[in-house]
């Protein structure tokens, strides 16, 4: 046995499984050639360690998205390869559908293990299993398994060895009839009474409670996401930069002489005499400070609460409570999933495109998405600087991007070509989160996110040092100065803060600080900072999940809309 | 037999399916998820303006678009 593979529908407890089996090393890859991911890690037993795969969840073999080819191919692999193990999880509250992917792999001829899972919740539901005649029927061994509290978890991998083919033998064409004939031998159902979540449930998705729900589970979210962020940067990073980096950076900086070239490369500018960490624009100022003591806090506090959605259930319902609005956008519900995840980081935005399923759809999505959702990066950013001239200003950038999003969103659903499918989603009961599985997706994220931004945040306050040294800024500010100048009503020094811009956002915006901009231009610029491309590492993504002629169009849309927009605040405010 | 589509009975009903309309690739879907002729459903809410028909097979809980719960017909007498 050389790797197991986790399979079964969405929503089953795959990932908490997953996290029970595997220790805190987990990787997640890419399927080549595609941007569906999936997590890999180790289980050690015995002395030995053995290869864990959480594959996507599938509802079927016969792929209807990009995940579910994915698992489709994964699985043809692994068969032909002929050295895995398959654990099916199963939803044990939800039997017959898990079932029906079951069976399909029954017929695969692999060595198969069951985990059926969520079993202390058949108590409070009122789903009696009997495990054993279901053992004797499908002919591989079953596990009973929580998950989230590690009942049954022991037991499972020591019976791991005994997977093996089953020798069930059925009529793929009346699937779903011996499916009913099981059912009746092994399922009984008793009267129950509803739980607190089922309760919940019925509210944030009927329509005239659903969105008020929603509304105020955006503003908590924001809320929390503004406290944690704030908090971190007031009694963790400020402290930090301030009181131990600062005086340590400080004696570099006198011991280099306070001038010269190599020490404007790593401090960059003093300001009075000190070292001002967003206008430096040193390497070990600026390079490290927004980065870390700007930006992150933020993406703590943005992927845990995301994190805490994601794994409770609620973005599903989110989904089709917009789905109406949407519509008119040309993209269906789901398609907020992109979208909110875009608000974090832009490029896990462009990869989450793949949920949904046509080239119009995806076209339609990322293009809003590049054009119209600042990254978090961004919007701690634009918070820091704008903000400080009050709310209404900071309404008028975002209130300026939704807008954009929804015009630029009409106007492509009416000219872009092709199909765009209804929204067709699972909507799964509500659950606590599994905090350690939670955490364990929140340090991944975070550990991505400075691995990612750190490198483009160095390499592009390196490039704007060595393009200012040479003049070089100045001469493309004179090229672009109609443009900028002229139609958005920018100084033409904000052109450097463009070019940085491309590599990433969270610079430019400080690049913007020194150069004293009024309020008007304070606006204008997030605006067309946010919307006149995305920054390389979204860049090339988009251009693997969409395609080369869609992302040139894409690109098109982004800079004519830019100018469109930039040239009316500048004329309207 | 009082045949209708499932945008066109109340929330709550309990009903069962008696066609299913539309492409292949739509019914084979709706049959991963274990919607097929004969289930017995239950709508469970349906949006304003045409929106999204929640509904309710077994366990399972499914939103799927306006124009896919035209294509599902159900017989609301016969459950």
């Amino acid at each position: 046995m050389k790797k197991i593979f986790l399979i079964g529908n969405p929503n089953v407890g795959k990932s908490a499984l997953f996290s029970r089996l595997t220790g805190v090393h987990v990787v997640v890859s890419n399927y080549p050639g595609t941007t569906v991911e999936y997590s890999k890690g180790y289980l050690r037993m015995n002395g030995t360690k053995t290869e864990v795969i959480d594959m996507p969840g599938t509802y079927s073999f016969k792929p209807t998205s990009k995940a579910e080819e994915v698992a489709t191919s994964m699985m043809d692999q692994a068969i032909t390869n002929n050295d895995s193990i398959f654990v099916i999880v199963i939803d044990a509250t939800n039997l017959e559908r898990n079932l029906n992917l079951t069976l399909q792999l029954l017929k695969k001829k692999v060595p198969i293990i069951i985990a059926l899972n969520f079993w202390d919740e058949t108590k409070h539901v009122g789903v009696h299993i009997d495990v054993e005649k279901l053992e004797k029927l499908l002919k591989v061994p079953i596990i009973s398994t929580s998950a989230i509290s590690g009942e049954g978890i022991n037991r499972l991998v020591t019976r791991l060895k005994e997977a093996k083919e089953s020798q069930f033998d059925f009529n793929d064409e009346n699937r779903w009839e011996e499916i009913g004939n099981i059912l009746s031998q092994t399922q009984t159902l008793s009267h129950r009474h509803h739980t607190f979540f089922e309760r919940i449930e019925d509210i944030s998705i009927h329509p005239l409670t659903g969105i008020p729900v929603a509304i105020f589970i955006l503003l908590a979210s924001f809320t929390i996401i503004r406290f944690i962020g704030e908090s971190l940067i007031t009694y963790l990073f400020e402290p930090l930069f301030n009181e131990l980096w600062a005086p340590l950076v400080m004696k570099i900086s006198d011991f280099l002489g306070n001038s010269g070239f190599l020490h404007g490369l790593l401090i960059g500018k003093l300001v009075d005499g000190q070292i001002e960490f967003v206008e430096s624009l040193g390497l070990l100022t600026t390079g490290l400070f927004v980065p870390i003591g700007m930006v992150l806090p933020y993406v703590v506090s943005f992927y845990f609460a995301l994190s805490f959605l994601e794994d409770s259930g609620y973005l599903p319902r989110l989904g089709v409570l917009v789905d109406n609005l949407m519509h008119k956008l040309g993209i269906h519900g789901l398609a907020i999933i992109p979208m909110l995840l875009g608000l974090g980081c832009n490029v896990p935005g462009a990869m989450a495109t793949r949920i949904l399923e046509t080239r119009r759809e995806k076209f339609i999505a990322a293009t809003l998405m590049a054009i119209a959702v600042p990254c978090m990066a961004q919007t701690a950013m634009i918070f820091g600087l704008v903000g400080s001239h009050g709310a209404i200003a900071l309404a008028a950038v975002f209130g300026t991007l939704f807008l954009v999003w929804i015009i630029l969103g009409l106007i492509l659903n009416r000219t872009v070509k092709g199909e765009s499918p209804e929204i067709f989603v699972e909507i799964p009961p509500y659950r606590m989160p599994y905090f350690k599985a939670l955490f364990k997706k929140l340090w991944m994220r975070i550990r991505w996110f400075l691995k990612e931004a750190i490198p483009y945040v160095l390499i592009g306050v390196l490039i704007v040092n060595i393009l200012y040294s040479l003049g070089i800024i100045e001469f493309i500010g004179g090229l672009t100065e109609p443009l900028i100048t002229g139609i958005m009503g920018l100084p033409s020094d904000a052109v450097g803060a463009l070019i940085v811009g491309f590599l990433r956002k969270d610079v430019a915006v400080g690049m913007l600080v020194p150069l004293d901009l009024t309020i008007k231009e304070m606006i204008i610029a997030s605006v067309v900072l946010t919307m006149y491309f995305p920054c390389i590492a979204t860049f090339t993504v988009l251009i693997k999940e969409l395609n080369t002629k869609d992302m040139i169009k894409a690109s098109l849309i982004m800079l004519t809309s830019t100018v469109t927009v930039g040239g009316l605040l500048n004329l309207f405010l | 037999m009082d045949i209708k589509d499932l945008t066109q009975i109340t929330s709550g009903e309990t009903v069962r399916v008696v066609e299913i309309n539309g492409g292949h690739r739509f019914r084979e879907k709706v049959d991963a998820i274990g919607l097929r002729v004969g289930s017995r459903i239950i709508k469970l809410s349906a949006q304003i303006l045409r929106g999204p028909v929640t509904i309710k097979i077994g366990s399972t809980k499914i939103a799927i678009g306006h124009s896919m719960a035209k294509k599902i017909l159900v017989d609301g007498k016969n459950t």
